[in-house]
């Protein structure tokens, strides 16, 4: 219970600097944000356990993160693509389709080849393909971004539902039975306690997630491409004005966000379970453009939003395993509850590339 | 694509097209007010921008030079043709996909040439009972059974005008509240407490109801204005989490004996007092209800509002340009916490007519996904009040008809998500229906950007099949 | 594209050659019938691998043997309820099985409507049902009661686990009567095999929140497994594939951890997951549609309300099929006792969930 109390006071200090910062009007930085959650969890944590029915409870710490991390992937990957588009100043509303239409064709498309790699390669090109309506109708023809995105995640659950209820229901074992991508060791880094099992021992789609979260972070902000990217993002007139072609840019980028999304949809029906079920997603697309907000349009923010909420979700469900004394409904909040404390307690205002969500007309 | 996409000449026309509505700031041109939104956007910091910032919106309609406006006024005004191939699109489309997975449609096809009939047969039946589940039924066997449909229509159009007012209302004032959802719950939780627990003479309860229900939706839509006005956070974050809370605070109130029937554990509320319900509008052999003239009244309470009141042009004025709107001595933060709570409230009164109205009493599934359907309803409808309104119409006819469809002809209720999707696609872009069609009045359509609208058109029938 | 286009029209032309079927005349082999038998499922649809799909099963094999019509609506919402009853009458249907308590209301007010169509409601009974509506309600919680005692029984590490989709009574009452049969086997052999993720007292446990989200199901069972129990009862439609996908994956590192499926015998059902699954608790759904159907088309309709029980075979437990080596004889036969138990009365099993007689 000492913990307990030492969690509180280490709350309330975060609390009271972060609101000397805002009355000072000094930007709350990142990490405060970051340790205020993490200090609020370990707290809650020892709470509730401490009420629970368990005299003597066991979470098992590397449990408790692998799960975490496991329940993280798909929106690490939905909120990258999101940071791609969204930099380069198109709102991708329509994460949820892409992971949605990943995970459909990944299963669909392994079951067909025999192949998982065939499956997981075709996820990315749904998704893509999600994304190349996306940009068609919103860059090209310049139709509200926001309404194209979600429209397209009702098409897509709608097309899903559809094909799943009429052909792959009626044959699953030549349809919908994609097989699986083993988890690989890293050879070393695998067997170190705790950590390594639950970073190292992933599978392909795992590994790609580490990949794309340093590949999108050096590219959009160590590399000229990155920085033309962000210009467009921010400011297009002018990138057009030094030759950059704004909706070129875009367009690439929404492809290769909808390709990333696309294959963290893979993760569903390729790593996690074994066959596509209807509407699996279950919202997480959502969930993944909310990491990237909280992330602040960053890669390694929304990385580490998306793991941060795992790991609240996947605390709760372990929460009501041990037996706690909170209604299991209430548990059920939490992921959702902490990440509005969050945001409105700690990240504050954020805030989108300029021009995000504005079609560029040349002048 | 091409190296240059060059922008539609029609959108030079942008500032000449007609708009009902000028949502610009006073004095400020448009070219002018672009500008400054994207500079003033990214000044200040006092007021966090939108991830939809405001000049979306607003350019959205301005883009469409095919004359702004509502869905109606685009099918009365010059682009009937274009509406109606978007439809017809959609409609083709949709056929593909139902008749690639027919499994009978694969046995006619084996014979087309000999007998084509049967395909289109088989295919056009489906079309053909949507139409008579959600307008007029003529193998109906008397009147009232005729007319069923229509009726339907209006009653399932109801809570999905009422919420769409409440996401149009927000997107007006430049907030993106995919709340609705949420704020239906709460509407319908504390609408149907009142309507079960208490028990109030006829008319004043079913007034404490809606009351009740409005305050609801506004209590969880005004937090959410409440949290961007104080603190900032942003609104997509703060609606999908509250969705998700309101859901689960639903459930877990369900599970109280507070909220349960008598003598039984379902996770069901006892049926609303008869003097809690919205009178039926004509007979009991009719779901029609009272709950349709107030969808009738929020739409033009919210035409009187953004068109003729004060603290509309307070919110168009925040939603065109918050800096600039500061600056003309609007509060901001109060108009962004009000247009909330108002928003709130619509979606609330959605929630009150599924529980006072449709279903009569409070389960989970109450707001079935009335809240997100909400969100395409108001862009459809272009955020206006009366395209709101008649966008909610069209949805609930296939909402209606779909029902309808699955029965006679047993195809699943989804292919309407995706007819449904593909209309509001192509009516939001008539220049890519235009180009599907090869038809293009105003210009001479460059070979680039031709062969760009048919490889859409080639992708999108690739995406559906 | 075009390409593909060309490929599918020739494809298209090739067999569309073919020759149209001569004139109309079923190639029967039942009867021809008339008579048509519906089904209107709920939210979860009738692929949800749980009692919609069941209810589905009987009524298609209904058209099987006995030479009917049948016409079934999803419905995609609550909402969806009224208006597809509603419109199965409209088609003609004599009597129309509608799946889950969630439709109770609607069933009743249609029912009442329209005296002369019959109807039947699996897992809802409500007294005040007019005379055209036969529920047909499971007393789930004997046969999981077997299920618990099993599980207690077969547990090596002395912890087994369960999970639900949404706290409602027709999940609950699996969670329940598993509570009870570990109960019972702690009191019978003085062990103390412990049960997580379900509070009978409370009525409150672990739950996916809905019946969607499977990868979270397989992290609930990975949870599970870490506090150490080897058999699972997820009680969540198909996200129990989520459980059985953690369970093979724990096996494929060489832990034993076992499965107990629900609603349908899932050696059969699912697959996928039959070298882990240990047994089921079975609903026979499909049985009992089927015969309400055969009896309305014979003119035997009748309202009393069907209760499956273990005597009548409404609901068991499944066969152990390949892990029948893991069950010692010894609780076989204590198995083969407390169903008679329960049979007879002498082992009483409650639920607050239980179907009311």
């Amino acid at each position: 219970m000492a913990l307990g109390w030492i969690c509180s006071v280490l709350l309330l200090a975060l609390a009271g600097y972060a609101c000397f910062l805002t009355v000072k009007r000094r930007r709350t930085p990142g990490w405060l944000g970051g340790i205020f959650a993490v200090v609020f969890l370990i707290g809650f944590m020892i709470w509730i356990v401490a009420g629970g029915r368990d005299p003597e409870p066991s979470i098992s710490l590397g449990g408790l993160m692998a799960g975490a991390v496991t329940l993280a992937v798909p929106l690490v990957f939905g909120s990258l693509s999101g940071v791609l588009c969204e930099r380069a100043g198109v709102v991708n509303i329509a994460i949820e389709g892409q992971l949605l239409l990943g995970a459909f064709s990944a299963a669909v498309v392994a079951t067909v080849t025999a192949n998982v790699y065939v499956g997981l390669i075709s996820a990315a090109v749904a998704g893509a393909l999600v994304s190349l309506v996306l940009a068609v109708v919103s860059i090209k023809y310049l139709v509200n971004q926001i309404i194209v995105g979600v429209v397209l995640n009702v098409l897509i659950s709608g097309l899903t539902s559809f094909l799943f209820s009429t052909l792959l229901t009626a044959d699953p074992e030549h349809l919908n039975k994609p097989g699986r991508l083993q988890a690989v060791d890293i050879p070393f880094l695998a067997d170190i306690p705790i950590i390594g099992p639950i970073l190292f021992r992933q599978s392909l789609v795992g590994y790609l997630m580490y990949v794309a979260v340093i590949v999108v972070y050096v590219g959009l902000f160590h590399t000229k491409w990155g920085l033309r990217v962000r210009a467009v993002g921010e400011h297009p007139q002018a990138a057009d004005t030094v030759g950059i072609n704004v909706n070129r840019t875009r367009f690439i980028n929404v492809l290769m966000g909808g390709a990333i999304a696309g294959i963290g949809g893979s993760f569903f029906t390729l790593v996690s379970v074994d066959a596509f079920s209807k509407d699996m997603s279950g919202g997480r697309g959502y969930i993944a453009l909310a990491a990237m907000i909280f992330g602040r349009w960053n890669p390694i923010g929304a990385f580490l939003a998306a793991l941060l909420f795992g790991f609240a979700d996947n605390l709760q469900s372990i929460i009501t395993i041990i037996g706690s004394p909170v209604p299991s409904q209430f548990m059920a909040m939490l992921p959702y509850a902490l990440t509005v404390v969050a945001v409105a307690g700690l990240v504050g205002r954020s805030r989108p590339p300029a021009a995000d969500g504005i079609p560029y007309v040349k002048g | 694509m091409s190296e240059k996409t060059t922008p539609e000449p029609q959108a030079t026309g942008r500032n000449s097209a007609p708009e009902p509505i000028d949502t610009r700031v006073p004095g400020v041109t448009t070219s002018e007010a672009v500008a400054s939104d994207v500079v003033l956007d990214t000044a200040g910091g006092q007021m966090p921008p939108s991830a939809v910032p405001a000049a979306t919106q607003r350019r959205g309609r301005d883009h469409d030079r095919d004359g702004s406006g509502s869905v109606l006024h685009q099918i009365f005004t010059g682009n009937a043709m274009v509406s109606f191939l978007s439809v017809l699109l959609a409609i083709v489309l949709g056929g593909i996909l139902m008749a690639v997975t027919n499994p009978k449609v694969a046995v006619t096809a084996g014979y087309f040439f000999a007998q084509p009939g049967d395909l289109l047969t088989e295919v056009i039946r489906p079309y053909t009972a949507l139409v008579q589940g959600s307008i007029f039924n003529w193998a109906g066997a008397d009147l009232a059974a005729q007319l069923y449909p229509i009726t339907e229509t209006l009653t399932v159009a109801t809570p999905l005008i009422c919420a769409g007012l409440g996401v149009a209302l927000a997107f007006r004032a430049g907030l993106f509240n995919i709340g609705a959802q949420g704020q239906i719950i709460f509407g319908a939780l504390f609408g149907a407490y009142v309507g079960f627990a208490w028990h109030l003479p006829i008319g004043l309860h079913l007034l404490v109801v809606i009351l009740a229900g409005l305050v609801g939706g506004a209590v969880w839509g005004g937090v959410v204005g409440l949290l961007k006005a104080r603190t900032g956070a942003h609104e997509v974050i703060v609606t999908i989490m509250l969705n998700y809370i309101a859901n689960f605070l639903l459930l877990f109130l369900l599970t109280t004996p507070a909220f349960q029937r008598k003598g039984s554990t379902n996770p069901i509320s006892p049926f609303l007092d008869p003097t809690a319900l919205f009178p039926e509008l004509l007979g009991p052999q009719f779901r029609l209800h009272a709950g349709f003239l107030a969808a009738i009244a929020a739409t033009a309470f919210v035409w009187w509002l953004l068109n003729r009141s004060t603290i509309g042009f307070e919110f168009r004025a925040v939603g065109a340009n918050p800096s600039a709107a500061r600056t003309a001595g609007i509060n901001v933060a109060r108009s962004t916490i009000l247009v909330m709570a108002i928003a709130g409230a619509l979606a609330g009164l959605a929630g009150v007519a599924q529980v006072s109205g449709t279903e009569k009493y409070l389960s989970g599934g109450v707001a079935a996904s009335i809240g997100f359907d909400a969100i395409t309803v108001a862009l459809l409808g272009r955020s206006t009040p009366w395209g709101t309104f008649f966008a909610g119409l069209l949805f609930g006819a296939f909402r209606a008809g779909g029902v309808a469809m699955q029965a006679q002809t047993q195809t699943p209720i989804d292919i309407v998500l995706v007819i449904q999707s593909l209309i509001v696609l192509f009516i939001a872009a008539p220049p890519l229906v235009r180009a599907i069609f090869g038809l293009n009045p105003r210009k001479k359509k460059t070979t680039t950007s031709g062969t760009a609208g048919s490889r859409t058109g080639d992708v999108k029938s690739g995406a559906a099949v | 594209m075009a390409g593909v286009a060309t490929l599918g029209a020739s494809a298209l032309l090739l067999t569309g050659c073919g020759a149209a079927p001569s004139a109309s005349g079923p190639s029967g082999s039942a009867t021809a019938s008339d008579y048509t038998a519906c089904m209107v499922s709920d939210s979860g649809g009738f692929d949800d691998k749980s009692f919609n799909q069941s209810g589905y099963e009987g009524l298609q094999s209904a058209v099987k043997d006995l030479g009917i019509k049948e016409k079934h609506v999803q419905s995609k919402a609550d909402t969806d309820y009224d208006p597809n009853l509603r419109s199965m009458v409209q088609q003609g249907c004599k009597l129309t099985v509608t799946v889950g308590f969630l439709l109770g209301d609607a069933t009743k007010s249609i029912a009442t409507a329209n005296p002369n169509s019959h109807f039947a409601i699996i897992d809802y009974n409500d007294p005040t049902f007019p005379k055209n509506v036969k529920p047909i309600v499971y007393d789930t919680a004997q046969a999981a009661f077997l299920a618990g005692y099993l599980a207690a029984g077969t547990s090596k590490t002395g912890k087994v686990a369960t999970f639900g989709g949404i706290n409602i009574p027709t999940v609950t009452i699996f969670m329940d009567g598993f509570a009870d049969g570990v109960k019972h086997y702690n009191e019978k052999k003085g062990k103390s095999v412990q049960l997580i993720g379900w509070d009978k007292d409370k009525q409150d446990g672990t739950f996916v929140g809905d019946f969607k989200q499977v990868d979270k199901g397989k992290v609930l069972t990975q949870g599970f497994l870490d506090q150490g129990a080897d058999v699972v009862l997820p009680v969540a439609g198909p996200v129990g594939g989520g459980a059985g996908s953690a369970i093979l994956d724990a096996k494929s590192k060489g832990k034993d951890a076992k499965l107990i499926w629900v609603d349908s015998d899932g050696y059969l059902t699912a697959p996928d997951y039959k070298s882990v699954i240990l047994s089921s608790v079975q609903k026979t759904m499909s049985t009992a549609v089927e015969t309400v159907i055969k009896d309305d088309k014979d003119g035997k309709f009748d309202a009393s309300p069907y209760i499956g029980t273990l005597a009548n075979g409404g609901v068991a437990l499944a066969p152990f099929h390949d892990l029948d080596s893991a069950v010692p004889a010894d609780l076989k036969s204590d198995l083969d006792q407390l169903k008679k138990d329960i049979i007879s009365g002498t082992v009483k099993v409650e639920s607050k969930s239980s179907p009311t007689k």
